[in-house]
């Protein structure tokens, strides 16, 4: 999969724990971990929406394409 | 209420599968003495005939007896909550290749006794059935897992 999760870089600029984050988007830590750790294979609108109204970011803060991870 | 229906419902099929197996048994047992009085009272029927048809099921025995200890266990899994698993798809494999294999010692019966082909033709078909029940399976399968590792 070329698109890469950068849910680590935003949780450290936010200061944020990831199992805080997963609480407050609603999603289980364990779900969180598998966007966290590029093993999603599918990612809903309405988490993403969430994701970013809670980090404060645009959806390409989180999710960037790279040709060569093919 | 439902699983209580569905706990039943499985229930029966595995009651259902210990009967077959239990007549399976039972005809084992009885073929040598119901053939010799079919071939002694039917003068019609050659005595070749019976010796065949005893082949024959005795030839389908590992893979009736193997048919119904994997519909036992695949029952069970249902039972456990285990549906869409590679464990099932690998029964409903080794049940499709079980019927394969009746359908093909029916096939060699079919040269001395005729109406054995008909039984062969249900068996392939019944294993082609549960080959194709087995992809959907496998199917299902990929798309659970697609589904899991959806965020």
């Amino acid at each position: 999969m070329a698109i890469v999760v950068n849910l680590d870089v935003m949780l450290a600029k936010r200061k944020m724990a990831a199992g805080e984050l997963a609480e407050k988007i609603g999603i289980t830590p364990a779900n969180l971990s598998i966007l966290k750790n590029q093993k999603a294979k599918a990612i809903r609108f309405s988490t993403l929406n969430e994701i970013c109204r809670v980090l404060d970011c645009q959806p390409g803060d989180i999710l960037e394409y790279q040709e060569d991870m093919i | 209420m439902k699983e209580k229906k569905d706990s039943g419902s499985i229930l029966f099929s595995r009651v259902l599968v210990w009967v077959f197996g239990a007549l399976l048994l039972v005809l084992d047992w009885a073929i040598w003495p119901v053939s010799h009085m079919l071939t002694r009272y039917l003068p019609i029927l050659h005595s070749s005939w019976g010796t065949m048809l005893i082949v024959c099921l005795y030839a389908c025995n590992v893979p009736g007896f193997m048919l119904i200890f994997c519909m036992d266990k695949l029952l069970r899994n249902l039972r456990k909550g285990i549906v869409f698993d590679s464990r099932n798809v690998r029964l409903l494999g080794i049940v499709s290749i079980c019927c394969f294999i009746a359908c093909a010692v029916c096939l060699v019966g079919c040269a001395r006794i005729f109406f054995l082909g008909f039984v062969a033709l249900a068996a392939g078909f019944v294993g082609l059935i549960v080959r194709i029940v087995k992809n959907v399976f496998s199917a299902a399968i990929d798309m659970r897992s697609e589904l899991d590792l959806t965020v």
